[in-house]
């Protein structure tokens, strides 16, 4: 009941009931102006994407050849390593062991922990000894050491001054 | 197979944004202003939301719907909207003119504008629910559309509907019917 009433009373009250449209020139301004209103299409800025990313390709295409790995400086090569020769036994024959020569010392490296640290070091102490050789020849006293070396890592290591002859 | 001079000129041509939003306002600007009409406190008002909605279509024509229901739905979510902005901006000064124009409306005598104080009342009740519920009551109460299309058009529940229908008869029935002499 009460809803019916209320719903007459509304529609007798319509604030709608007397205005019940625009005019003709209302109607015809607004739409005017509401037409006018569409934005144009952004047809010039269509290239600046395109532009953007021709120009960020370029970038990244001048990067690469400027910091390419082509040109990088290549790296010096490593020293050869020069492994001793084992002196051949013939070239430099043994003295004859005389056990009258007491300050005659055979250097054995055949221990182990000699042995480990000769092997560790070969390339070293091969350079060591070619390069102290010809010295050793120039200044005086003449040095001489022989080495034997087997297969299985063996090294006998004779040391003989000319003093000591 | 060839196609003729008269047979492409026939061809439906693609529909431009102008062409589009001239149809949408002519299609739908005269519902659309009798829904703002009851929305707002007056005739001036009205013609602005009207004018701004459609703007609001001009601006964005992508966000329009195709097909005129949904196209008509989204004409009246963005008129309830811009109520809903114009309410909440202006929530003091209308709320106090409401308040104005009600001690006007009672000091008016009961003579023979009678249609004009009726109006004057409604007016006044409608402006003190909220925009959401106004439109509401309008569009089911003034215009008789039904609550799953009252629902479709403001994209809301239908329960949601109801009870906005619910509260708004309630306030609307203790402003309206204790003056009611019948």
């Amino acid at each position: 009941m009460n809803d019916d009433r209320l719903r007459q009373i509304l529609r007798e009250g319509d604030p709608a009931a007397q205005d019940t449209a625009l005019s003709e020139d209302e109607a015809h301004a607004m739409r005017r102006m509401v037409l006018t209103a569409i934005p144009e299409p952004r047809r010039r800025l269509v290239w600046l994407p395109a532009l953007a990313t021709g120009a960020a390709a370029l970038l990244v295409l001048a990067l690469a050849v400027s910091h390419g790995p082509w040109h990088r400086t290549p790296a010096p090569p490593a020293p050869p390593v020069r492994v001793a020769a084992a002196p051949a036994p013939a070239i430099a024959p043994p003295p004859p062991l005389a056990p009258a020569a007491p300050h005659q010392e055979p250097v054995k490296s055949s221990r182990p922990a000699r042995r480990l640290h000769v092997r560790h070091h070969a390339a070293s102490m091969a350079v060591a000894s070619v390069s102290k050789q010809p010295a050793l020849a120039a200044s005086g006293p003449a040095v001489r050491e022989v080495q034997f070396s087997t297969p299985g890592g063996t090294r006998i290591i004779w040391v003989s001054s000319s003093s000591s002859l | 197979m060839p196609m003729t001079t008269s047979a492409i000129l026939d061809r439906p041509q693609p529909q431009t944004a102008t062409d589009r939003l001239a149809r949408l306002f002519d299609a739908h600007h005269e519902r659309l202003f009798r829904l703002a009409r009851r929305l707002s406190s007056d005739r001036e008002e009205a013609r602005d939301l009207v004018q701004e909605a459609f703007l609001r279509a001009a601006r964005q024509p992508g966000a329009v719907p195709g097909g005129e229901k949904p196209e008509e739905a989204w004409l009246v979510r963005t008129l309830v909207n811009l109520c809903r902005d114009r309410y909440r901006r202006l929530g003091v000064r209308s709320r106090a003119a409401v308040e104005i124009r009600r001690e006007e409306r009672e000091t008016v005598p009961r003579h023979p504008e009678e249609a004009a104080v009726a109006r004057a009342t409604v007016q006044a009740a409608l402006a003190r629910l909220s925009p959401r519920r106004r439109a509401v009551v309008v569009l089911h109460e003034l215009e008789g559309v039904a609550v799953r299309e009252v629902a479709r058009l403001l994209g809301v529940a239908e329960v949601t509907v109801r009870w906005h229908l619910l509260a708004a008869r309630r306030d609307l029935a203790s402003l309206l019917l204790k003056e009611d002499p019948k």
